[in-house]
């Protein structure tokens, strides 16, 4: 999830993973003029640790500007800092207990570790940070920016924490907006349902409130995306609207707020403004921005003070004073704004074409005027030239930054099986963005021999490399990679003497330039990406290669994810496999019995029969019997494939069931068992239940460990009746109960027998209530537990129809 | 004993094992009634003649066990031959107390069920011809009058007229009188018969007064 990195400075060493005798051997290998990175690491003095505390994830295009800009600072202090990065991700986390998760891991990610500094980045963050700290860094000064005021409350700020405010432009916005717009009297504002987005729209409100504007202010929060986009389609073109941010909307589904931005505006009748840096270029027409850029820079700035030893009592909270007004000249031209009406000191980014269009009046002016003072036209026309070189170089980085923030946003929502498609696609917008020939993604293998080609783009007519390279054919590069450091090159010529193999490689492989970024696991390479140019020559600029630096940074975290989650699903796969079997030991006299009644019919048949045969009988009434022994052994058969089923350790496996069949299946294996305890089982299952997609297995050992529990719960009870119910739930859902009569739940146990390992019974392993959970989340429905009025507990679980498996 | 006149009643939740009992019992000739669950059993008039049980211990509802005492207030005290696929060591003894013939462990030979089948209808006759017999004595009791009944109690406790005259406080010759009117009665020959026939009923003249 999290990596951990040294700031890339051009003068510090790096850490490498690899054993220093092996450094040592492969530096004498390569002469000693080779660069070996093991003994830059001997001489690196002691350097101060920083924690960056993300409230959002890492690959948030606010999130990655913040993190350039926190890093930019340090690089320019030359202050040698470690950075430690925790990405809370706290608008995605859907599980309502996540954040109380996150101490413990934090906890033992972190143990013994003694920070300098943290810097918290969002309103959350800071919460965090505050709540947590006695525990997780106590005594450690924090530095935070983008946090609202009102929601923290300065109350709450101990001495040693200062940190940038944010302010939110709203009234400012909306008053730069009416004047684009002077006939509009309708305001609209558009919020998520997150508590990020609470906190902003709060801001926003309180805002409002303190400057009236003279518009009528109505606002669509916490509403579903589709919901709010319709709306949208039906305002009046006179209306301005306000987007605030969106992580996640009404129905649940969580966004970065620049894609909510992306499928909003377009739908929206009437212009759309926005306060964030990044939904520009996203479909705002403008607004009164703050800038991310100056947030991070001002708290770096903070923290670096404090590392160098100024007292933290003596640095004042400041209000990110750096906001400005920005438009979008495509927007204004699409709802034809005049731009004229732009406040004074505006910045208009996307002009096109940008420079008649926007001069032709100066240039006509000054022609008409002046006419044959040709000199000042020279100087007007150089002055624009400059102009124009600036404002391509700013629309060549802003595409960029568009594309990153593009990347980042598709990661943020993909699912994990969708990981693959969207590396490729990643690929593909950075290949063809840069004019590049191939862009590949290339993983070491575990034995470290070779690097196995995972993901790829290939220009049309280029020809992709073998599926695995041999570390042998680049070793030079490759040590390079694996101790963190970027290969590049724009001619072959200007590889070093050392990186001779190397040279005679990428030549024969007719690569022209190429760049090697790491992508960085944890705490080691784990591959690299890899981009390359046949048919000319790239530059790869001091400036391009941090940018790109990123994206390997997006596309690392997105394998690693993807490692995490096969990891995880393995892992689960094993536990749920460990309960079943441990249920079914429970089960064995159940199951026995199972089988032993077909067996004692089977026997007895064949013994009538071998009378009946002896007796003379007819064969009609033996042929019966032969018969009946055939369905018996059927019968016993197919007590075994149940069992085999259940027990069988498998990929999971969705299917259309019905949720009634599942809860049959299951009493077929209890039965026994229930009578042997003198429970009764009442079934009451609604016939009118639709069917839906899940995995069986996993929905059988769910109703299994709760009818179980509820067994084991009546153990010593005198009413001894279990009771199951089906039932069409809420908006498309299916719940099912299990109710019994037994010693009920203590209110204190209510919150924790989910946990793993925790149990209230003498023989339990703990885990039958624990895995139930997490298959029923893993199905994207809930279960919970809760006490009878009239003693005993009621354990229910729903199940959503119509779910998209992460599993 | 015929056993052609013999019904066994089968009471079993598992449809083919009370298929496959119902065969065996008919192959040896026997009248067989069979019942998926206690409650249809006890709801079903017994015929007359002998008879006995064949009972799974466990089964949904009521269990074996119960059923043998309700068997037994609602028709007539039956032998019955306990079948379980899970028997445990506290249950068997309880069944046994209970009555049981035998208790058979599935899955059994067919011919240690007919065996225990044999022998519950056997115990069956034998307490039903016991059951006609104290009948026959109760009837003859009730000619008896209070005072010979109290002879009746005494003399077959075993004491002596003598004692009888005392304990009564009536003369030793009355005592007599009394006595032979009640072998008469009785039909009794003997001291030694009427002490038999107060072991088979069962006690109602024993309120001392």
């Amino acid at each position: 999830m999290v990596n951990r990195t040294t700031p890339t400075t051009r003068q510090g060493g790096r850490r490498c993973p690899l054993p220093a005798s092996l450094i040592a051997g492969l530096a004498a290998l390569l002469g000693v003029l080779a660069p070996a990175c093991a003994s830059a690491a001997d001489s690196l003095p002691s350097s101060q640790s920083v924690l960056l505390l993300y409230a959002e994830s890492r690959v948030l295009p606010a999130v990655v500007l913040v993190d350039e800009a926190i890093r930019a600072r340090f690089d320019a202090a030359s202050l040698q800092a470690e950075f430690f990065t925790e990405y809370l991700d706290l608008s995605s986390a859907s599980g309502a207990r996540y954040a109380e998760h996150l101490r413990p891991f934090f906890l033992t990610k972190h143990r013994g570790r003694k920070f300098d500094v943290v810097v918290s980045v969002g309103t959350e963050a800071l919460r965090f940070a505050l709540d947590n700290r006695p525990v997780l860094f106590p005594g450690v000064p924090i530095v935070f920016c983008l946090a609202s005021r009102a929601a923290v409350g300065d109350f709450r700020l101990p001495p040693d924490a200062t940190g940038v405010w944010i302010v939110v432009d709203a009234a400012a916005t909306l008053e730069a907006a009416h004047r684009l717009e002077p006939r509009a009297r309708r305001a609209v504002v558009v919020a998520g349902a997150a508590t990020a987005d609470r906190i902003l729209l709060d801001d926003v409100k309180r805002d409002l409130a303190t400057r009236p504007t003279g518009l009528e202010v109505s606002y669509l929060a916490g509403l579903p995306l589709d919901e709010v986009r319709e709306k949208l389609s039906r305002l009046p073109r006179e209306t301005i609207v306000l987007f605030v941010t969106m992580f996640r909307d009404g129905a649940g589904r969580t966004f970065s707020p620049s894609q909510a931005l992306g499928t909003i505006a377009p739908s929206s009748n009437a212009p759309v403004y926005g306060m964030s840096q990044t939904y520009l270029g996203r479909g705002i027409v403008g607004g009164r921005v703050f800038s991310l850029d100056a947030h991070g820079a001002l708290a770096a700035d903070l923290a670096i003070r404090i590392l160098r030893g100024e007292p933290v009592p003596h640095i004042a909270t400041v209000e990110n004073p750096t906001n400005t007004y920005l438009f979008d000249w495509r927007q204004l031209n699409r709802f034809d704004l005049p731009e004229r009406n732009v406040p004074a000191g505006s910045v208009i980014l996307n002009r096109a074409p940008p420079l008649w269009e926007a001069y032709r009046w100066y240039i006509v002016a000054a022609v008409g005027l002046i006419g044959a003072e040709g000199l000042l036209i020279g100087a007007l026309a150089l002055q624009h030239r400059r102009r124009r070189r600036a404002e391509m170089a700013v629309r060549d980085r802003l595409e960029f930054e568009t594309l990153v923030s593009d990347l980042s946003a598709t990661f943020v929502g993909l699912l994990g099986g969708e990981i693959e498609d969207g590396i490729e696609h990643g690929l593909r917008r950075v290949g063809e963005h840069l004019r590049l020939d191939s862009a590949l993604i290339l993983e070491f293998t575990p034995d470290e021999q070779t690097m196995r080609l995972t993901h790829a783009w290939a220009a049309e007519n280029v020809r992709l490399p073998r599926s695995n390279l041999d570390l042998a054919q680049f070793p030079w590069s490759m040590e390079k990679v694996r101790c963190g450091e970027v290969v590049r090159f724009s001619t072959l010529d200007e590889l070093p003497a050392a990186a001779a193999v190397d040279r005679e490689t990428f030549g024969r492989m007719g690569v022209q330039s190429a760049l090697g970024i790491p992508l960085a696991g944890a705490g080691t390479a784990i591959g690299a990406l890899s981009l390359n140019s046949v048919r000319r020559e790239q530059e790869w600029s001091e400036d391009l290669v941090r940018r790109l630096e990123f994206v390997a940074g997006i596309f690392s975290s997105a394998l690693l994810r993807q490692r995490v989650e096969t990891e995880v699903r393995e892992l689960r796969r094993d536990l749920t496999h460990v309960g079943r079997v441990a249920t079914m030991g429970e089960l064995t006299a159940s199951i026995a019995h199972e089988l032993n009644q077909p067996l004692t019919a089977i026997l007895t048949n064949a013994q009538v029969a071998g009378r009946l045969i002896d007796s003379g009988a007819d064969a009609k009434a033996v042929r019966d019997i032969v018969a009946d022994i055939v369905a018996d052994d059927q019968r016993a058969g197919e007590v075994i494939r149940r069992v085999r089923a259940f027990v069988k350790k498998d990929e999971t496996n969705q299917s259309r069931l019905d949720i009634n069949a599942v809860v049959q299946d299951v009493i077929g294996l209890v039965r026994n068992d229930a009578i042997i305890r003198g429970v009764s089982i009442d079934l009451d299952l609604a016939f009118d239940l639709p069917s839906m997609v899940a995995d069986r297995v996993q929905l059988q050992q769910v109703v299994l460990n709760l009818i179980m529990n509820g067994l084991d719960a009546m153990r010593a009870a005198a009413d001894r009746r279990l009771a199951i119910t089906t039932r069409v739930g809420a908006e498309g859902t299916v719940r099912v109960s299990v109710r019994d009569h037994g010693c009920g739940i203590v209110e204190d146990d209510l919150a924790r027998i989910f946990e793993p390992f925790y149990t209230t019974k003498p023989q339990g392993l703990g885990m039958g209530l624990s895995i139930a959970r997490s298959l029923v989340e893993a199905h994207g429905g809930r279960l919970w537990a809760e006490s009878n009025p009239n003693g005993g507990a009621t354990f229910t679980f729903t199940l959503p129809l119509l779910h998209r498996s992460a599993a | 004993m015929t056993s052609s006149k013999a019904t066994v009643y089968v009471v079993d939740d598992d449809a083919s094992v009370l298929r496959s009992l119902g065969r065996l019992l008919q192959s040896a000739k026997y009248k067989v009634e069979s019942f998926a669950s206690g409650r249809d059993f006890l709801d079903y008039p017994l015929a007359a003649g002998p008879a006995c049980l064949v009972l799974d211990v466990r089964m949904p509802g009521i269990t074996g066990l119960e059923l043998q005492e309700a068997v037994a207030a609602r028709h007539r005290p039956l032998p019955i031959v306990f079948i379980t696929g899970h028997g445990d060591i506290p249950m068997s003894v309880r069944a046994m107390k209970a009555g049981a013939v035998d208790f058979l462990t599935k899955p059994y030979s067919a011919d240690a069920l007919l065996d225990a089948v044999r022998r519950a209808l056997t115990l069956d006759v034998a307490e039903q011809s016991e059951r006609v017999r104290s009948r026959e004595i109760e009837q003859l009791m009730t000619n008896l009058t209070q005072r010979e009944g109290e002879v009746f109690a005494l003399v077959v406790a075993g004491l002596l007229n003598k004692q009888i005259a005392w304990e009564m406080s009536i003369s030793e010759k009355t005592v007599k009188v009394h006595r032979a009117r009640v072998m008469e009665k009785m039909g009794a020959d003997s001291v030694a018969d009427l002490v038999r026939m107060a072991g088979v009923v069962r006690p109602p003249w024993r309120r001392s007064g």
